[in-house]
């Protein structure tokens, strides 16, 4: 079973020791109050998703562009990798 | 027209930073308008400044939710009521999914109105929970908050979750100056855990949602960092504030093996039945100090100073109008902070003459 | 495999590009070839705030791989969120589909009758490509291909030896291009495949550990790849010094070894979520059907048409019908002129020669079948010899000329009046005494030569047939 460090670590947060330790008191309050959740039987009702009830939303295989590669890169914080036309990252391990 | 608007800073305007009240956003230039903002402008209405409110909205998230203050942090909506636009009335623009900052505003002698699910375009609004998410009205005068509602509502075919109804005026029924209310049984009380319900469902919605921040594409990007699990993690943990990391955590928790069937999955049942359990049969409103019912549900409502929180059914904001003009013509009884005791009540909207 | 105490199990993942005109959950287009970020918006690069709509072409694709592999199409599908962190993944989670995807249960028979049985197909988005530049330390991120729809097709663990993979991938590449689901182009990355393998004692129930191949870039790799990797776990396990470990494995076909690349992660970690944002598609019949009818003949079915009902040799159709680019242009003449032995020599006979000539590969022929079909009948009915027939046809495939128009313009009308023909018999014979002398003292061989004289006269016009009798006549 996974604790508080695994689950942070999933979504790529690393917490200096006084900061952590906060977070994971309130944490561990929470899990604690969702076993509410435990008491109450919800029979064979079904998850609802959205409470929309349609179905059948798509659009027609049409290709157009809106923004420019250069917009978009712009709001890149490597710089858009000085026009290259890539995003850079530090090496990723494949 | 003469009105005028702010934004939160959740919602885009072409070329201005979009931050949602988060650090990772703070040099992230919005590439396109809004579709509120679009509508907002071809109908002459002005936008006068950008505010941010919280970050990504999550504030209020992990108080207690059935009832009570949530914290504003700076509390951004008394330095609106103070700086209302060129003597113009205020009218505010923003996704309230927890219900806070419906509460601050009602505590300021401000109208929350919050718009039925699926009719206000979240195309160009900054996600946080998109099964909740809806752009909602802060207003000193619901009369100019409706109107601003039946410019930015209607089906918006860039937004996927959108009712096919298109925009329209809302007609308040007419209203008699005196209401009755009844104690209504409801067929059953999940109250005791609506606030688990909403933090399992946001935790794990938004905690998706700001994934997509990783100091790569956008957004804050950690100055120093050896590697690529530094650069994200670093990034991440840099720019988020509290409230969203406890979230972020906690919706991995929620979602992770056997959690999702005791935690998420559970969560989504109970919303269904909190859904269907809010028959309104003869009834045109319910009456509660509960604004995340509508959230949970999709329904519409309107928060008034005082506290009571009116929720109509889906599509039904033609009766929070009528409420609204009620309220304004002095209806005290709709005001009253008595403590409801936690339960829900009814409405019924009795047509004068009958 | 090399060892009879052990059999070896496999299933297959292959991940399909999607033939689209846009990307699955955005407009961008979804073309492969572009500059680096050129077919990106904000959505396709994970910035917030533009929420994704599905493109209805990809859902019928993804109904017509289904229909295809004879698969059981779902009433009810809808789209779910995988969660993990890498660059190439813009939102930070993958839209996928986990628990109820468009298909389940179908099959492709092989050769032999056994059916590799399909677990499930779901449509899903792709990812970007990284660059990796060793030198400067750094990974380019390209978003071209993010969010371009694939299908992912995910066997059940049928298959015993490599041989069966290849067919399989074979035969899927014929079902999926022939019904234009995808163009299955393996060094385009098109179609990519991943193997899950893994070894058991001969008679053993349960299923060894497996380990996932992936990087497996063309067909020959495959058995390579499968053979190294298979061995692998039977020396560790006959050794019994390291333990087999559940893992993803890259294959390096240089070297021939495959290497680790990280564990292989479990479901539980990508904490599948159903996706609130993209309501549930509904699949009825009546759509189902219109797929179908939608969907150009199979490739063995056409062979059988091509053979019980058109007559035409096994050979000759085998051909036509095992190439999607021919199948079409076949079926295109024949709607035109309705001569299918004629349809069919032409095509393989003068189309493919004059192709050839012009390099052009028999999948990159490009002809318009009407026009083939006017050059044919042309033929036929004797306005023009074949010869001058395989000419015209080189200029319609190159030139794009309408062929009645040209052959006026060029005077290329087959020569079949008597009075002209017996004018350029004449000449040639009085041209060549000597070969007319080698006739009438008994040489066969020399006529041939004589009407290729006179063909040459009449600038290769001339009716072969007519030419052949008259000059018979003439010399006898």
């Amino acid at each position: 079973m996974k604790n508080f460090d695994d689950f942070m670590g999933m979504v790529m947060l690393d917490l200096p020791d006084a900061e952590r330790l906060t977070l994971k008191g309130h944490f561990d309050t929470l899990a604690q109050s969702f076993a509410a959740l435990d008491d109450i039987d919800t029979g064979d009702t079904q998850p609802l998703v959205s409470v929309l009830d349609l179905h059948n939303i798509m659009r027609e295989d049409v290709a157009s562009k809106i923004t420019s590669r250069d917009e978009l890169l712009k709001n890149s914080p490597g710089g858009g990798g000085g026009g290259d036309g890539y995003f850079h990252v530090p090496a990723a391990i494949d | 027209m003469g009105l005028s608007v702010v934004l939160e800073s959740s919602i885009m305007q072409k070329g201005l930073p979009a931050t949602a009240g988060s650090k990772m956003l703070e040099n992230f230039i919005a590439p396109v308008d809004a579709t509120v903002v679009t509508r907002l402008e071809a109908a002459g209405v002005k936008i006068s400044g950008r505010v941010d409110t919280s970050e990504f909205g999550a504030a209020g998230l992990f108080e207690d939710a059935a009832g009570g203050t949530a914290t504003q942090g700076d509390g951004s909506l008394v330095f609106f009521a103070k700086t209302a636009q060129e003597n113009r009335p205020l009218v505010l623009l923003c996704n309230d999914y927890t219900g806070g900052v419906s509460r601050a505003a009602v505590d300021a002698g401000l109208y929350y109105i919050q718009p039925s699910y699926g009719t206000v375009s979240r195309y160009g609004l900054i996600p946080s929970v998109g099964s909740m998410d809806q752009i909602g009205i802060v207003c000193e005068n619901p009369e100019d908050g409706f109107e601003i509602l039946e410019i930015i509502s209607g089906y918006d075919a860039k937004d996927g979750v959108m009712l096919p109804n298109s925009s329209k005026t809302y007609e308040p029924q007419e209203v008699s100056s005196s209401f009755e209310i009844d104690i209504a049984d409801m067929k059953s009380d999940y109250s005791g855990v609506y606030k688990q319900v909403m933090q399992i469902l946001c935790s794990a919605e938004l905690s998706n949602n700001i994934s997509r921040y990783d100091g790569i594409k956008f957004g804050y990007r950690a100055k120093e960092y050896k590697d690529l699990n530094e650069l994200y993690t670093k990034s991440r943990t840099e720019a988020f504030g509290e409230d969203v990391k406890l979230a972020a955590v906690t919706g991995a928790m929620v979602l992770y093996g056997d959690n999702y069937e005791r935690y998420y999955n559970k969560a989504m049942c109970i919303r269904r039945l909190i859904k269907e359990s809010l028959e309104f049969g003869e009834y045109d409103v319910i009456v509660s100090k509960c604004p995340i019912l509508s959230r949970l549900c999709g329904l519409p409502s309107l928060s008034v100073p005082g506290g009571r929180v009116y929720t109509a059914d889906a599509l039904r904001e033609d009766v929070l109008k009528a409420v609204s003009k009620s309220v304004i013509n002095g209806n005290t009884s709709l005001t009253d902070d008595k403590e409801l005791g936690g339960k829900i009540k009814a409405i019924r909207n009795q047509k004068s003459g009958e | 495999m090399s060892s009879d105490k052990y059999e070896v199990v496999m299933g297959l993942e292959i991940h399909v590009e999607l033939s689209t005109e846009s990307k699955l959950f955005c407009s961008c287009s979804a073309k492969f070839g572009a500059e680096p970020n050129e077919n990106v918006c904000p959505a396709c690069c994970g910035m917030p705030g533009f929420p994704a709509v599905v493109n209805k072409r990809a859902v019928e694709l993804g109904i017509a791989a289904g229909l295809v592999t004879n698969c059981e199409i779902a009433k009810v599908m809808t789209f779910d969120k995988k969660n993990y962190f890498y660059p190439d993944l813009p939102t930070g989670h993958q839209i996928t589909q986990f628990f109820a995807p468009v298909c389940t249960n179908g099959y492709v028979e092989l050769d032999s009758g056994k059916h590799i049985t399909i677990k499930q197909i779901h449509i899903e988005e792709d990812a970007g490509k990284l660059v990796h530049e060793p030198r400067t330390r750094k990974t380019l991120v390209d978003f071209n291909r993010a969010s371009v729809p694939l299908i992912e097709i995910v066997s059940n663990p049928d298959f015993r030896f490599a041989d069966e993979v290849n067919e399989y991938l074979e035969k899927l590449r014929l079902l999926l291009s022939f019904a234009g689901i995808s163009d299955c182009k393996m060094q385009e990355g098109s179609m990519r495949c991943d193997i899950n393998i893994s070894v058991r004692e001969v008679g053993a129930d349960k299923l060894g550990t497996r380990t996932e191949l992936k990087n497996i870039n063309s067909l020959k790799a495959i058995g390579r790849a499968i053979e190294y990797e298979a061995q692998r776990h039977i020396d560790t396990l006959e050794t019994g010094s390291e333990k087999l470990v559940q893992e993803t494995r890259g294959w390096d076909d240089d070297t021939g070894v495959s290497y680790s690349m990280r564990e292989k992660e479990e479901a539980a970690d990508y904490r599948y979520f159903p996706n609130p944002e993209i309501l549930p598609v509904y699949i009825d019949d009546a759509w189902i059907e219109a797929v179908r009818n939608s969907l150009p003949e199979p490739a063995h079915e056409k062979f059988e048409r091509m053979t019980a009902r058109l007559g035409l040799p096994e050979y000759d159709s085998k051909i036509i019908s095992g190439s999607q680019n021919l199948s079409r242009i076949f079926d295109g003449a024949l709607e035109c002129f309705d001569k299918a032995k004629d349809v069919s020599n032409w095509i393989l006979g003068e189309l493919l020669a004059v192709a050839k000539d012009s390099d052009i590969a028999d999948d990159d022929i490009s002809i318009d079948t009407a026009k083939f079909a006017a050059v044919i009948r042309l033929s036929h009915e004797g306005k023009i010899n074949r010869t001058v027939g395989k000419k015209v046809l080189a200029e319609v495939l190159i030139n794009d000329v309408d062929p009645e128009a040209y052959i006026e313009e060029n005077s290329l009308g087959m020569v079949s009046d008597t009075g002209l023909l017996e004018s350029a018999i004449r000449d040639v014979l009085s041209e060549n005494e000597k070969s007319v002398a080698e006739y009438k003292a008994g040489s066969q061989k020399v006529f041939s030569f004589l009407v290729g004289q006179v063909m040459k006269k009449t600038a290769g016009k001339a009716d072969p047939k007519s030419v052949n009798e008259l000059l018979r006549k003439m010399l006898d």
